[in-house]
């Protein structure tokens, strides 16, 4: 599943376009970095999330003393650990999809399966890219108005962590989708080469 | 700039749309939120109403605090996969039915019931009993094709049997009381737990072929292994504690849900720490896993919030309701439209996406039926859950067949096949709680 970057066995087919090559393979590089690394925060993050549950609780019944904003703290996490594990599940390629078809048609016209097989990883680009897009200035509002929930005066969280997850989640997502969609037009086209497909 | 097209003709193809989409192979959330964001676009020729929609499914549907219980519970059912637990309870069944003829079968529906009260994802049970219960089977002469078949069969109870996490999903989406859903699943479950048990007790007298190799069933009498009360306990009681704490603190008004996932997680942590189970890479494992659980099942969420809000623009549901009224179908009618639609769609697809695609569709049209949601939810989930074996899309059945050994002889055809007896008695059991809503409400 490593995207390499390089097009074929037998040398370049358009030596002028290997700097492009080169460059596309170093940010998928940087990409998976990214990717893996969110996803571990969120994995670590659903430790916290437990830990934070289960102390609220016990400060509730033992102390009757609950940590205030368990719940906005909660609604933090959840953000947290889908937005920071999902560009990895588009990279692993574990996101839910049917695969019935598709592996028929793979098994019958590989370059068509690849070819549109890319079109569906554009959609996912197009979707997140719009979120990610649409977000963002509300992050940087939320920011520059230093907006919040809770109850003030008890405790507030802000809310700019929350819609920043979200735009760093949906454009690394976006960003994934769109590696994704590269490799599937490159082996879709690869094949008119007689090389392999998948 | 589509002003053109009837909101129900929109409608009508996005829902076309998605199903050909979704069969087609796109990611089923990104399918659900592309869908639905092109219907919004139509339905109001806009944009960027269409964006602001996506952008507050995302932030607003997801970041709430109901959301932690998914992963918290499914932590909770991947921890108690690894812990041992299940092995221990079909030990402890084995040996308390081990002269009965199909007793080993018996003990695999009655551990897998058991295993079921504390988690609720059918995978993790499926995996646990392959392991434990099939090279059992074979050793004392039932058919292979039985063996992977009652394994594969009673993994549905994970679903059925509070927690499940398709009852969290489906209070979710519905916005009913994911702890009165749990509590809807309890009869429906130990009804279908009974209907199994009677099933293989039957089979073994009077069709010893069905279960036994070459019909002929082995000198059992032979067996003597001893049932020390003392083990018994020690197997029951990590459950039992578990079942305490988790379903006992919701109904005990102590917990909320999300704080019972938490709790619940905490109590399979210790249990399976102090069972010596929990190496530092098991559970670094269990917790990706997790994650990628979490992660691809809340992206069905988002789509199927956002797909929610785009049907209720559209108006479709109150039409197909009128639809039903119209034509004289009715209540009935559409219930038997509704769950022969889950079946089919359950063979593309699993357990979750199946779910979170047609309850946004059929639940506002069953509201207006004025029918019990909690009802209506236990259908859900056991319709869907017959998915879970039927071909080619049987989850369970393919996580049966990935847990064998590689070399096993035992084919994904010969565990559909041996798992359709039990795909027929869940038909049964479904047509029982079709009939006595009650099955589903009497706990309420």
């Amino acid at each position: 599943m490593k995207n390499d970057g390089a097009g074929n066995r037998e040398g370049p087919r358009w030596p002028l376009l290997m700097p492009l090559r080169k460059l596309l393979a170093l940010a998928d590089r940087l990409l998976g970095l990214l990717t893996s690394g969110g996803s571990a925060v969120g994995t670590v993050w659903i430790v916290g999330l437990m830990v934070l549950i289960n102390a609220d609780i016990l400060g509730r019944v033992l102390f009757n003393a609950p940590i205030t904003g368990t719940p906005e703290l909660v609604t933090l996490s959840i953000i947290g650990i889908v937005f920071l594990q999902l560009p990895d599940a588009a990279r692993r390629r574990s996101l839910t999809r049917s695969e019935s078809l598709m592996d028929f048609v793979m098994a019958r016209a590989p370059r068509t399966a690849q070819a549109i097989g890319g079109l569906y990883e554009l959609v996912g680009l197009a979707l997140f890219g719009i979120l990610a897009w649409v977000t963002f200035p509300q992050a940087v509002e939320a920011w520059v108005r230093a907006e919040f929930i809770g109850n003030p005066g008890l405790l507030t969280v802000p809310t700019w962590p929350l819609l920043g997850l979200i735009v760093l989640g949906s454009g690394l997502l976006a960003a994934q989708f769109a590696a994704n969609a590269c490799r599937a037009f490159r082996l879709a086209l690869r094949a008119a080469a007689g090389g392999d497909v998948r | 700039m589509f002003a053109d097209f009837a909101p129900l003709t929109i409608g009508f193809i996005a829902i076309g749309l998605l199903l050909v989409l979704v069969y087609g192979g796109l990611y089923v959330g990104v399918a659900l939120t592309a869908v639905s964001f092109i219907g919004v676009v139509m339905l109001r020729g806009d944009f960027g109403i269409a964006s602001q929609m996506l952008s507050i499914a995302a932030a607003d549907s997801i970041a709430s605090y109901i959301f932690g219980v998914i992963p918290l519970f499914v932590l909770m059912g991947m921890l108690v996969g690894i812990s041992g637990i299940g092995e221990e309870c079909f030990d402890v069944a084995d040996r308390m039915l081990q002269r009965l003829a199909g007793g080993l079968g018996i003990a695999t529906v009655a551990a897998n019931a058991v295993f079921a009260a504390i988690t609720g994802i059918s995978i993790a049970a499926a995996a646990v009993f392959v392991r434990i219960a099939v090279p059992q089977m074979m050793r004392f002469g039932y058919r292979a094709k039985f063996a992977v078949g009652v394994v594969a069969g009673s993994s549905v109870l994970g679903m059925l049997l509070p927690p499940s996490l398709l009852f969290i999903l489906f209070g979710i989406i519905t916005e009913t009381s994911i702890g009165d859903l749990f509590l809807a699943g309890v009869l429906p479950g130990l009804v279908l737990t009974a209907v199994y048990c009677a099933y293989i007790m039957l089979a073994a007298r009077y069709r010893p072929g069905l279960i036994y190799e070459n019909g002929l069933v082995p000198n059992l009498a032979t067996r003597r292994m001893v049932v020390r009360p003392v083990e018994v306990a020690r197997a029951l009681s990590p459950v039992v504690l578990l079942v305490l704490f988790v379903i006992g603190g919701i109904y005990g008004g102590f917990f909320t849900p999300t704080e019972a996932g938490a709790v619940g997680a905490l109590g399979a942590f210790i249990i399976t720490a102090f069972r010596g189970r929990l190496q530092r890479s098991a559970f670094w494992k269990v917790l990706v896993d997790t994650g990628q659980v979490t992660a691809s099942v809340c992206l069905l969420l988002i789509g199927a919030s956002l797909f929610s809000r785009f049907l209720a623009l559209s108006g479709l549901p109150v039409e197909i309701a009128d639809l039903f009224q119209q034509t004289g179908l009715g209540l009935a009618g559409f219930i038997a439209v509704y769950v022969l639609t889950l079946i089919v769609l359950g063979c593309i697809l699993d357990s979750s996406s199946t779910l979170l695609i047609l309850v946004p569709i059929a639940f506002p049209v069953s509201q207006s039926f004025g029918i019990d949601p909690y009802w209506f939810g236990v259908i859900t989930v056991l319709t869907v859950e017959i998915g879970l074996l039927t071909p080619p899309f049987g989850l369970s059945v393919f996580v049966v067949r990935a847990s064998l050994a590689s070399e096993s002889p035992i084919t994904t055809n010969n565990i559909f096949a041996g798992s359709f007896p039990f795909v027929l008695l869940m038909a049964a059991t479904l047509c029982l709680v079709i009939a006595f809503p009650a099955l589903a409400t009497a706990l309420l």
